[in-house]
Protein backbone atom coordinates (compact mmCIF):
# COMPACT_ATOMS: atom_id res chain seq x y z
CA UNK A 1 0.00 0.00 0.00
CA UNK A 2 1.39 3.53 -0.45
CA UNK A 3 2.27 5.30 2.50
CA UNK A 4 -0.13 8.74 2.78
CA UNK A 5 -0.75 8.53 5.94
CA UNK A 6 -0.27 12.17 6.70
CA UNK A 7 1.37 13.47 9.67
CA UNK A 8 -1.78 14.87 11.19
CA UNK A 9 -4.24 11.78 11.31
CA UNK A 10 -2.93 9.75 14.23
CA UNK A 11 -2.51 6.26 13.13
CA UNK A 12 -4.26 4.38 15.43
CA UNK A 13 -7.75 6.73 14.88
CA UNK A 14 -7.73 6.28 11.53
CA UNK A 15 -7.22 2.40 11.97
CA UNK A 16 -10.31 2.90 14.69
CA UNK A 17 -12.60 4.49 12.35
CA UNK A 18 -11.58 1.96 9.06
CA UNK A 19 -12.45 -1.09 11.30
CA UNK A 20 -15.76 0.34 12.34
CA UNK A 21 -16.85 1.73 8.78
CA UNK A 22 -15.67 -1.97 7.51
CA UNK A 23 -17.78 -3.67 9.66
CA UNK A 24 -20.71 -1.69 9.57
CA UNK A 25 -23.28 -2.37 7.82
CA UNK A 26 -24.00 -1.63 4.59
CA UNK A 27 -27.36 -0.38 4.58
CA UNK A 28 -26.97 1.66 7.98
CA UNK A 29 -23.89 3.18 6.18
CA UNK A 30 -25.52 4.31 3.22
CA UNK A 31 -28.62 5.64 5.60
CA UNK A 32 -26.22 7.66 7.45
CA UNK A 33 -23.97 8.33 4.71
CA UNK A 34 -27.28 9.91 2.65
CA UNK A 35 -27.96 12.28 6.14
CA UNK A 36 -24.65 13.90 5.59
CA UNK A 37 -24.38 17.00 4.30
CA UNK A 38 -21.27 19.20 2.81
CA UNK A 39 -19.88 16.72 0.86
CA UNK A 40 -16.54 16.94 -1.84
CA UNK A 41 -16.71 16.01 -4.61
CA UNK A 42 -14.73 12.60 -5.21
CA UNK A 43 -12.59 11.43 -7.65
CA UNK A 44 -12.08 7.46 -7.48
CA UNK A 45 -8.37 6.72 -7.73
CA UNK A 46 -9.20 2.85 -7.56
CA UNK A 47 -12.96 2.20 -8.52
CA UNK A 48 -14.51 -0.54 -6.64
CA UNK A 49 -13.10 -4.19 -6.80
CA UNK A 50 -13.32 -7.46 -5.43
CA UNK A 51 -10.96 -10.23 -5.42
CA UNK A 52 -9.55 -12.81 -2.70
CA UNK A 53 -7.49 -12.37 -0.01
CA UNK A 54 -6.33 -15.55 2.23
CA UNK A 55 -7.03 -15.53 5.64
CA UNK A 56 -4.42 -16.95 8.05
CA UNK A 57 -3.86 -17.68 11.89
CA UNK A 58 -2.44 -19.08 14.33
CA UNK A 59 -2.71 -21.61 17.31
CA UNK A 60 -3.78 -20.52 20.20
CA UNK A 61 -1.80 -17.70 18.95
CA UNK A 62 1.59 -18.21 19.32
CA UNK A 63 1.95 -21.84 16.90
CA UNK A 64 2.99 -20.96 12.81
CA UNK A 65 0.91 -19.33 10.85
CA UNK A 66 -1.66 -21.49 8.38
CA UNK A 67 -3.68 -20.39 5.95
CA UNK A 68 -7.72 -20.29 7.38
CA UNK A 69 -9.24 -20.07 4.23
CA UNK A 70 -9.84 -17.39 1.27
CA UNK A 71 -12.20 -14.50 2.01
CA UNK A 72 -13.88 -12.29 -0.75
CA UNK A 73 -12.65 -8.83 0.41
CA UNK A 74 -13.83 -5.86 -2.33
CA UNK A 75 -11.27 -2.62 -1.74
CA UNK A 76 -11.92 0.91 -2.91
CA UNK A 77 -9.91 4.42 -3.15
CA UNK A 78 -10.86 7.35 -3.82
CA UNK A 79 -9.58 10.89 -3.45
CA UNK A 80 -11.67 14.58 -2.47
CA UNK A 81 -11.35 17.58 -4.20
CA UNK A 82 -9.01 18.90 -1.69
CA UNK A 83 -6.93 16.10 -2.29
CA UNK A 84 -7.34 13.97 0.68
CA UNK A 85 -7.15 10.50 0.05
CA UNK A 86 -9.41 7.49 1.47
CA UNK A 87 -8.89 3.56 1.33
CA UNK A 88 -11.45 0.72 2.38
CA UNK A 89 -10.85 -3.21 1.99
CA UNK A 90 -14.04 -4.14 3.34
CA UNK A 91 -15.60 -7.66 3.42
CA UNK A 92 -17.94 -9.20 0.76
CA UNK A 93 -18.57 -7.81 -2.58
CA UNK A 94 -20.90 -4.59 -1.62
CA UNK A 95 -18.97 -2.47 -4.14
CA UNK A 96 -20.94 0.59 -2.98
CA UNK A 97 -20.66 -0.45 1.11
CA UNK A 98 -16.21 -0.01 0.32
CA UNK A 99 -16.74 3.17 -1.79
CA UNK A 100 -18.87 4.82 0.77
CA UNK A 101 -16.25 3.74 3.80
CA UNK A 102 -13.40 4.77 1.14
CA UNK A 103 -15.42 8.15 1.18
CA UNK A 104 -15.99 8.50 4.94
CA UNK A 105 -12.09 7.47 5.68
CA UNK A 106 -10.86 10.91 3.11
CA UNK A 107 -13.39 13.15 4.67
CA UNK A 108 -12.21 12.06 8.77
CA UNK A 109 -8.47 13.20 7.29
CA UNK A 110 -9.80 16.76 6.69
CA UNK A 111 -9.96 18.68 9.71
CA UNK A 112 -12.79 21.03 8.45
CA UNK A 113 -14.83 17.85 7.84
CA UNK A 114 -14.09 15.45 10.44
CA UNK A 115 -16.11 16.41 13.10
CA UNK A 116 -19.48 15.89 11.27
CA UNK A 117 -18.26 12.38 9.89
CA UNK A 118 -17.63 11.52 13.23
CA UNK A 119 -20.99 12.86 14.43
CA UNK A 120 -23.42 11.98 12.17
CA UNK A 121 -21.49 8.54 11.10
CA UNK A 122 -19.18 7.09 13.40
CA UNK A 123 -20.81 7.71 16.59
CA UNK A 124 -24.05 5.87 15.47
CA UNK A 125 -22.05 2.94 14.08
CA UNK A 126 -20.22 2.61 17.33
CA UNK A 127 -23.37 2.68 19.44
CA UNK A 128 -24.94 -0.41 16.82
CA UNK A 129 -21.35 -2.31 17.11
CA UNK A 130 -22.08 -2.32 21.16
CA UNK A 131 -25.53 -3.38 20.79
CA UNK A 132 -24.53 -6.10 18.45
CA UNK A 133 -21.96 -7.19 20.34
CA UNK A 134 -23.86 -7.37 23.86
CA UNK A 135 -27.20 -8.66 22.01
CA UNK A 136 -24.04 -11.63 20.28
CA UNK A 137 -22.57 -11.92 24.01
CA UNK A 138 -26.21 -12.17 25.50
CA UNK A 139 -27.15 -14.88 23.10
CA UNK A 140 -23.28 -16.88 23.52
CA UNK A 141 -23.73 -16.12 27.59
CA UNK A 142 -26.76 -18.17 27.58
CA UNK A 143 -25.29 -21.21 26.70
CA UNK A 144 -22.34 -20.91 28.72
CA UNK A 145 -21.17 -24.66 30.12
CA UNK A 146 -19.19 -24.83 33.39
CA UNK A 147 -16.77 -27.78 33.36
CA UNK A 148 -15.76 -29.41 36.48
CA UNK A 149 -13.03 -31.75 37.47
CA UNK A 150 -13.77 -33.56 40.17
CA UNK A 151 -10.80 -34.34 42.82
CA UNK A 152 -10.09 -37.63 42.14
CA UNK A 153 -8.17 -38.83 45.59
CA UNK A 154 -5.47 -40.42 44.39
CA UNK A 155 -3.36 -40.16 47.48
CA UNK B 1 -2.33 21.80 3.37
CA UNK B 2 -0.17 18.79 4.82
CA UNK B 3 -1.57 15.75 4.24
CA UNK B 4 -2.99 16.83 0.15
CA UNK B 5 -1.66 14.30 -1.76
CA UNK B 6 -0.74 13.91 -5.81
CA UNK B 7 -1.58 10.59 -6.40
CA UNK B 8 -3.82 10.35 -9.68
CA UNK B 9 -6.35 7.98 -10.60
CA UNK B 10 -5.52 4.90 -12.93
CA UNK B 11 -7.66 3.42 -15.52
CA UNK B 12 -11.66 3.89 -14.69
CA UNK B 13 -12.44 0.53 -15.63
CA UNK B 14 -9.40 -1.28 -15.68
CA UNK B 15 -10.46 -4.78 -16.92
CA UNK B 16 -11.78 -3.10 -19.83
CA UNK B 17 -8.98 -0.58 -20.82
CA UNK B 18 -6.32 -2.71 -19.84
CA UNK B 19 -7.41 -5.45 -22.20
CA UNK B 20 -7.33 -3.05 -25.09
CA UNK B 21 -3.87 -1.88 -23.71
CA UNK B 22 -2.49 -5.16 -23.67
CA UNK B 23 -3.90 -5.80 -27.33
CA UNK B 24 -2.32 -2.65 -28.94
CA UNK B 25 0.84 -3.41 -27.18
CA UNK B 26 1.15 -7.16 -29.08
CA UNK B 27 -0.17 -5.68 -32.05
CA UNK B 28 2.90 -2.73 -31.75
CA UNK B 29 5.62 -5.72 -30.41
CA UNK B 30 4.47 -8.10 -32.81
CA UNK B 31 4.65 -5.96 -36.00
CA UNK B 32 8.10 -3.90 -35.63
CA UNK B 33 7.06 -0.21 -36.75
CA UNK B 34 3.07 -0.30 -36.05
CA UNK B 35 1.72 2.90 -34.30
CA UNK B 36 -1.03 2.18 -31.59
CA UNK B 37 -2.27 5.25 -29.04
CA UNK B 38 -2.42 3.85 -25.52
CA UNK B 39 -2.91 5.80 -22.36
CA UNK B 40 -5.17 8.22 -23.64
CA UNK B 41 -7.56 8.33 -20.55
CA UNK B 42 -4.60 8.35 -18.31
CA UNK B 43 -3.09 11.66 -16.54
CA UNK B 44 -0.16 10.21 -14.79
CA UNK B 45 2.04 12.54 -12.69
CA UNK B 46 4.39 14.82 -14.90
CA UNK B 47 7.62 12.66 -16.07
CA UNK B 48 5.53 10.15 -17.09
CA UNK B 49 4.73 9.58 -20.24
CA UNK B 50 0.82 8.58 -20.28
CA UNK B 51 1.58 6.07 -22.93
CA UNK B 52 4.59 4.50 -20.82
CA UNK B 53 2.12 4.59 -17.88
CA UNK B 54 -0.38 2.85 -19.60
CA UNK B 55 2.27 0.38 -20.43
CA UNK B 56 3.25 -0.19 -16.87
CA UNK B 57 -0.27 -0.17 -15.12
CA UNK B 58 -1.12 -2.98 -18.08
CA UNK B 59 2.04 -5.50 -17.71
CA UNK B 60 3.94 -4.37 -13.92
CA UNK B 61 2.80 -6.20 -10.96
CA UNK B 62 4.63 -6.99 -7.53
CA UNK B 63 7.01 -9.32 -9.49
CA UNK B 64 8.25 -6.59 -11.78
CA UNK B 65 10.73 -4.26 -10.82
CA UNK B 66 10.72 -0.81 -11.91
CA UNK B 67 13.73 1.49 -13.32
CA UNK B 68 13.31 5.04 -13.92
CA UNK B 69 15.62 7.46 -15.84
CA UNK B 70 16.53 10.57 -13.88
CA UNK B 71 16.55 12.36 -17.33
CA UNK B 72 12.34 12.12 -17.52
CA UNK B 73 11.86 14.00 -14.27
CA UNK B 74 12.89 17.84 -12.89
CA UNK B 75 13.66 17.00 -9.43
CA UNK B 76 12.70 14.85 -6.67
CA UNK B 77 9.21 15.80 -6.43
CA UNK B 78 7.99 14.61 -9.82
CA UNK B 79 10.28 11.26 -9.47
CA UNK B 80 8.76 10.71 -6.32
CA UNK B 81 4.92 11.38 -7.63
CA UNK B 82 5.72 8.66 -10.16
CA UNK B 83 6.78 6.74 -7.42
CA UNK B 84 3.86 6.53 -5.59
CA UNK B 85 1.33 6.69 -9.08
CA UNK B 86 3.48 2.98 -9.93
CA UNK B 87 3.74 1.81 -6.50
CA UNK B 88 0.11 2.38 -5.91
CA UNK B 89 -1.49 1.22 -8.88
CA UNK B 90 1.18 -1.91 -10.14
CA UNK B 91 2.20 -2.53 -6.93
CA UNK B 92 5.99 -2.38 -8.37
CA UNK B 93 8.93 -1.88 -6.89
CA UNK B 94 11.01 1.01 -8.44
CA UNK B 95 14.44 0.36 -8.22
CA UNK B 96 17.99 2.25 -8.41
CA UNK B 97 19.83 -0.42 -10.41
CA UNK B 98 19.30 -1.00 -14.09
CA UNK B 99 20.26 -4.28 -14.36
CA UNK B 100 17.67 -5.61 -11.99
CA UNK B 101 15.29 -3.96 -13.34
CA UNK B 102 12.08 -5.82 -15.59
CA UNK B 103 11.10 -2.96 -17.11
CA UNK B 104 12.74 0.33 -17.48
CA UNK B 105 11.37 3.78 -18.78
CA UNK B 106 13.78 6.22 -20.22
CA UNK B 107 13.37 8.96 -22.25
CA UNK B 108 13.82 8.88 -25.87
CA UNK B 109 16.66 10.83 -25.79
CA UNK B 110 18.77 9.95 -23.35
CA UNK B 111 21.79 8.15 -23.89
CA UNK B 112 22.72 7.00 -20.45
CA UNK B 113 23.07 4.71 -19.10
CA UNK B 114 24.43 2.64 -21.75
CA UNK B 115 22.07 -0.20 -23.55
CA UNK B 116 24.41 -2.71 -21.64
CA UNK B 117 23.63 -1.66 -18.16
CA UNK B 118 20.47 -3.39 -18.65
CA UNK B 119 19.77 -7.27 -17.76
CA UNK B 120 20.28 -9.29 -21.02
CA UNK B 121 20.46 -12.73 -19.47
CA UNK B 122 19.62 -15.06 -22.64
CA UNK B 123 16.34 -16.43 -20.46
CA UNK B 124 13.69 -14.37 -22.01
CA UNK B 125 12.14 -14.32 -18.90
CA UNK B 126 14.91 -12.02 -17.05
CA UNK B 127 15.59 -9.87 -19.90
CA UNK B 128 14.73 -6.06 -19.71
CA UNK B 129 11.92 -4.54 -21.50
CA UNK B 130 12.69 -0.78 -22.37
CA UNK B 131 9.83 0.84 -23.62
CA UNK B 132 11.67 4.04 -25.40
CA UNK B 133 9.69 7.55 -25.94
Amino acid sequence: MTTNFSSDVDVGRRQEWMRLLACSEPAELQMLWDGLRNKPEFQQLRPSESGLLMTRGRMGGTGDAFNLGEITVTRCSVRTEDGHIGHAYVTGRDRAHAERAAMCDAMLQDPGRAVSVERIILMPLRMSEQKRRSKRGAQVAATKVDFFTMVRGED
Amino acid sequence: MTNVDTLSPGFSDPVAQIQVAFRRILDATAQPGTVVAIGEELSPPKGLHAAAAAVLLTLADYETPIWLSDGLFQGQRQRDAAREFLKFHCGASIIDAPNDAAFAILDGGDVTPALDAFNRCSLPRDECCLPLW
